[in-house]
């Protein structure tokens, strides 16, 4: 009995898989997503509005598909969030006023770094040259010497 | 007198228009300092807190069904005086805490009348919000319902409670985040023009 139930029941999910097509995702989804994820949730910090579980976040994504049903551009649906929430809203600042100096510090760090580092090598290379120089045999001390130094 | 170490270069000796301490050290030493300072001073700052965008601009116009279930609660009905809007919600426990400043607030306004005060009921459910009324005391004024929090993010809402104080031509002047102070009361409505 036990086996014929699970015969049929195999039977039947062989039979039924393909009649259930798979679901496909709305054309705009791929843009929800995209624009989702660079929105910053206000409520939680550090995640983007897909991912968080907040209220806010789950009506930020209802605006954000009202606004690209109303067919408004990229732009302009974080220019809507931003004008509200400010530069807070985007997960990656803007390059442009204070958010250029953050996106500038970095390679200008590693530029400084360089330039040290350029400038030590250099120096040692300068202060061998100079040990090597100084290592150069030179006359044996004299009487008079030798015996200031009571050798 | 002879130089002392004449196999040591020249750099390295002292000379007398040479600072005892190379200019690289003290470079370095005020890094020390300055980098943990700098580090310290934005520990002191409060990560969450997110400044508003919305002060000096105008108010963002509403229409939401009233709490108490009357006519609707209008943003148009309300300009033409200075207007305090608060969010609260009956799950925000802080709420609590600013509840009797917001009823004597309310008084104020009903007897006076030099500004309006409204509440947003924001994500919150009616029969809650109604509960939470019950226990804490009736508000004097009409509260809209915001449940999905879209008006919030127009306001650019993210922690509860928050106050915002519009001036009479509809510009909002000050916002505050968390619980009310008597003190943050006098010192807002003086910006909005309805201060003593």
């Amino acid at each position: 009995m036990k086996r014929t139930l699970a015969a049929a029941a195999l039977a039947f999910t062989v039979a039924a898989a393909p009649a259930a097509p798979f679901r496909t995702e709305a054309p705009e989804e791929a843009q929800v997503r995209e624009i989702g994820a660079k929105l910053r949730c206000p409520v939680c910090q550090s995640e983007n509005i897909l991912d968080s579980q907040s209220g806010t976040a789950r009506e930020m994504i209802a605006v954000l598909r009202e606004q690209l049903a109303l067919g408004r551009s990229e732009a302009e649906i974080l220019g809507y969030f931003r004008s509200r929430y400010g530069d807070y809203v985007l997960l990656s600042p803007p390059a442009s006023g204070f958010g250029g100096v953050i996106w500038l510090v970095p390679p200008l760090l590693l530029a400084a770094a360089g330039a040290v580092y350029i400038l030590l090598v250099r120096r040692n290379a300068e202060a061998a040259r100079r040990a090597g120089q100084a290592s150069q045999p030179r006359a044996p001390l004299d009487e008079q010497s030798l015996r200031r130094l009571e050798l | 007198m002879s130089t002392p170490f004449p196999d040591r270069p020249a750099s390295d000796r002292l000379a007398p228009g040479k600072p005892a301490i190379p200019r690289w050290k003290w470079l370095l030493g005020a890094a020390v300092v300055a980098v943990p300072l700098l580090l310290g001073i934005g520990l002191t700052r409060d990560p969450s807190y997110i400044p508003s965008m919305i002060v000096g601009r105008a108010m963002p116009e509403f229409s939401l069904e009233a709490l108490s279930g009357d006519a609707k609660v209008a943003s148009e009905a309300l300009l033409g005086k200075p207007l305090v809007i608060n969010f609260w919600a009956s799950w925000c426990v802080s709420c609590r805490q600013e509840h009797p400043l917001l009823v004597q607030l309310g008084d104020r306004a009903d007897l006076f009348g030099e500004f309006g005060i409204v509440g947003i009921n924001y994500r919150d459910s009616r029969q809650a919000a109604l509960g939470f009324l019950d226990r804490e005391g009736r508000f004097p004024y009409a509260s809209g319902l915001d449940t999905r929090g879209r008006l919030g993010i127009d306001f650019g809402v993210y922690g509860m409670p928050e106050t915002f104080f519009v001036d009479a031509a509809g510009i909002v002047q000050a916002r505050q985040v968390g619980p009310l102070t008597q003190e943050a009361v006098e010192r807002n409505l003086k910006l909005i023009g309805a201060g003593r």
